[in-house]
């Protein structure tokens, strides 16, 4: 009861010194409140990052890897023509899952550059050619009507899945199942329409960028029909503009467990290139080794904001302590008076020292605000997810009452040891 | 009542190490306090009433000599139990009042309860008495700028009675005030005393003095002389007095009555 009553009068003196000074104690806390808003900034682009790769490794899988065409230019692309290579192909697939006892599924894709048409109207929209394996492996659940199966592919069938938001663009208010959309020069029956996965949408934004596409914009056709229905030749100089090349855009390819992502990239990389005659027209990529690389970025990153953040914090708590010592110059009467009325040393360092906390605590409160403004503001024009934790917030808070404490020592103590008759002469 | 005397103070020496060498501003006082008198202590500037003032109050250390309170020695205490007993067995009262400028009244007569760890409520209630009893009761929220001297001065009288202290220790309280004020503040003094409260006051006015029963005079850091006042005066109470009166009989002495 003594002690609470004691602590709230220490906290409301603490109060008042920081009323009577309103600019002053604002001026002090900016060090401490930039230092602050650093910290949970950074944590919450930090988190955010990591969030966003977690997400999209867990909407794929994290015991997947990918194959992906590698841009071909020019003279290159006239050599690896000459020598047999036609890039990725859907016989790189089927060798891939022939081959290899550890790999369990291949999702090849062919993207198409054709838009897509019902009544006159063209969403925005992206075709591509899979096959029932890229369904799996990406979770997909049909909404309406049903996937693309095996037969859709071994037939070729004009048919095709939407994703929802082209199936609402295309369709506005009718059943889209059994209608034909126009893709380029063929039809295509609507057989489904794919259920919205927040998840995986979401896992296309930020983060490792894997894929960037949204999903819910896709059309699903069968890869046999991509690529019997397209395949126009056009003299190009590069393998992005040939259709000839790079018939298969990329492969999903899942493994047996995450211990096998590393052989299996070297095992691929070798057989691939070995069935390229040589040329690096592909590479391989394991999202997990790239969560591992930014997050290295990251630590980076991180090491270069806590450094700003603990100058900030330092030369903050510098402030407070010369604020502190002007403060308790100023008050020198003051606790030769309160030193008089029964004031022990010990209650004069609690003073001073829960005045420099309370000063560095509300500067830690507007710092949290402002690290709230500022991942708010990062993601706004950047694009970057973030996300503040809460131990950041708590992490924030300690740090700021540290800093109160660590800095408002010595000029609690230079209050407390003062001799009280000369404090009470100081005019 | 308690039998041993209020104050006693034997052989006492503060010395301050100056560059021109040691200054003796006490060299061996020897000085009893009886419980419920009323002392002055008068003598030319500079030679040490203050200084014996604050050694007896616990608020300096004196650097020979040994002082008892209520017959409890004091040497070997620390600071927290120094500054305990400062803010329950003491109260001071200074020349130039002390208050908290920034702190309104009622703070700063509650200032002392701080100490003693009574809640905010309390502590305002117990000052609103106390300032009701120095004719101040309408003021609490006010702040000290805007008091005249003598009612500064009453404010001050009553933070030190907040603890209800055995000792009133008071360096020229009537310093600052005009003489019709200053036989005001001797009034309140006067019942103070007769309600059993020591008293021990440094002043150069003689007649503020002769307020008091005895008069100790002090010269160079010793007594001179330690004589009775003859025929101490005893102004009749006013309505103010009565009603501290009246209060201070509630509180009795040594501590907060909690
Ligand atoms: N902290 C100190 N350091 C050095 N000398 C001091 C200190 N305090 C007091 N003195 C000296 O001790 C002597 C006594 O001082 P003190 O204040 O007790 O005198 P006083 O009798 O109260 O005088 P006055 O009537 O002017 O108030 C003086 O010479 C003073 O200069
Ligand atoms: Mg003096």
């Amino acid at each position: 009861m003594i002690r609470t009553a004691y602590a709230a009068q220490l906290v409301s003196i603490g109060v008042h010194g920081i009323a009577l000074h309103k600019l002053r104690s604002l001026l002090t806390m900016l060090g401490i409140i930039f230092g602050v808003a650093a910290v949970i900034a950074m944590l919450a682009i930090g988190e955010g990052a990591r969030q966003a790769t977690l997400r999209q490794i867990e909407a794929y899988g994290a015991d997947t890897l990918y194959v992906r065409a590698a841009k071909v230019i020019g003279d290159q692309l006239r050599d690896a023509k000459r020598a047999g290579s036609a890039g990725l192909s859907l016989a790189d697939a089927a060798h891939l899952r022939a081959a290899f006892p550890f790999v369990l599924d291949v999702a090849p894709q062919a993207t198409v550059d054709e838009k897509v048409v019902y009544a006159s109207r063209e969403p925005k929209a992206t075709v591509v050619g899979i096959d029932p394996a890229y369904h799996r492996l990406t979770k997909q659940l049909p909404d309406a009507g049903r996937l693309l199966t095996q037969s859709d592919v071994d037939g070729a069938r004009r048919v095709a899945v939407l994703g929802p938001s082209v199936a609402r663009a295309l369709f506005l208010h009718e059943p889209p199942l059994g209608r034909a959309v126009r893709i380029g020069a063929d039809q295509f029956e609507v057989v489904g329409v794919l259920a919205g996965r927040a998840g995986a949408a979401k896992a296309a934004e930020g983060g490792v960028q894997i894929r960037t596409r949204e999903v819910a914009r896709d059309v699903y056709i069968p890869i046999t029909a991509a690529l019997e229905a397209f395949p126009r030749i056009r003299d190009a100089a590069d393998s992005e503009k040939d259709p000839t090349y790079h018939r298969v855009r990329e492969m999903i390819v899942r493994v047996g467990g995450t211990e096998l992502l590393e052989p299996a990239r070297r095992a691929l990389t070798k057989s691939l290139a070995r069935r390229h005659r040589g040329r690096q027209d592909f590479e391989v990529i394991v999202p997990l080794e790239i969560l591992e690389q930014s997050r290295k970025t990251q630590d980076i990153f991180n090491l270069v904001m806590a450094l700003i953040a603990s100058l900030s914090l330092l030369v903050g708590g510098i402030g407070i302590m010369n604020i502190m010592l002007a403060s308790v110059t100023e008050r020198t009467r003051e606790i030769g008076i309160r030193r008089s009325l029964g004031a022990s040393q010990q209650d004069i360092m609690g003073q001073f020292l829960v005045e420099a906390t309370l000063i560095s605590a509300a500067g830690g409160l507007l710092g949290i605000l402002g690290g709230f403004a500022i991942s708010q503001s990062v993601h706004l024009a950047l694009g970057w997810e973030t996300r503040i934790t809460p131990l950041s917030i708590v992490l924030a808070a300690g740090v700021s009452c540290a800093v109160g404490l660590i800095f408002g020592f010595f000029p609690a103590r230079h209050a407390a040891r003062m001799d009280p008759i000369t404090a009470l002469r100081y005019e | 009542m308690n039998r041993a005397p209020a104050v006693r103070a034997q052989g006492l020496v503060r010395s301050f190490e100056q560059a021109g060498g040691t200054l003796r501003a006490l060299a061996g006082v020897s000085l009893t306090v009886e419980a419920g008198e009323f002392v002055s202590i008068m003598g030319p500037s500079g030679s040490g009433k203050s200084t014996l003032l604050y050694c007896l109050g616990c608020l300096d250390r004196p650097t020979a000599g040994t002082i008892e309170l209520g017959g409890e020695p004091v040497e070997e205490l620390d600071d927290r139990s120094l500054s305990a007993l400062r803010n329950r067995r003491i109260g001071f009262v200074f020349q130039s009042f002390n208050l908290l400028p920034t702190s309104t009244l009622a703070d700063n007569v509650g200032l002392p309860m701080v100490y003693a760890g009574l809640s905010r409520a309390r502590r305002r209630e117990r000052a609103a008495r106390l300032l009701e009893a120095v004719g101040l009761g309408k003021r609490l929220d006010d702040y000290p700028t805007q008091l005249s001297g003598g009612q500064a001065q009453r404010v001050a009288i009553a933070r030190a009675l907040a603890n209800g202290p055995a000792v009133l220790l008071a360096d020229e309280p009537t310093g600052n005030l005009d003489s019709h004020t200053g036989r005001e503040v001797m009034r309140l003094f006067g019942e103070l005393n007769r309600l059993g409260l020591t008293i021990l006051m440094v002043t150069h006015d003689p007649q503020i003095a002769r307020h008091s029963g005895r008069i100790v005079r002090v010269m160079d850091g010793a007594i001179l002389e330690d004589v009775p006042v003859p025929d101490p005066i005893r102004e009749e109470g006013s309505e103010e007095s009565k009603r501290l009166l009246e209060l201070l009989s509630h509180f009795g002495s040594g501590g907060p009555s909690e």
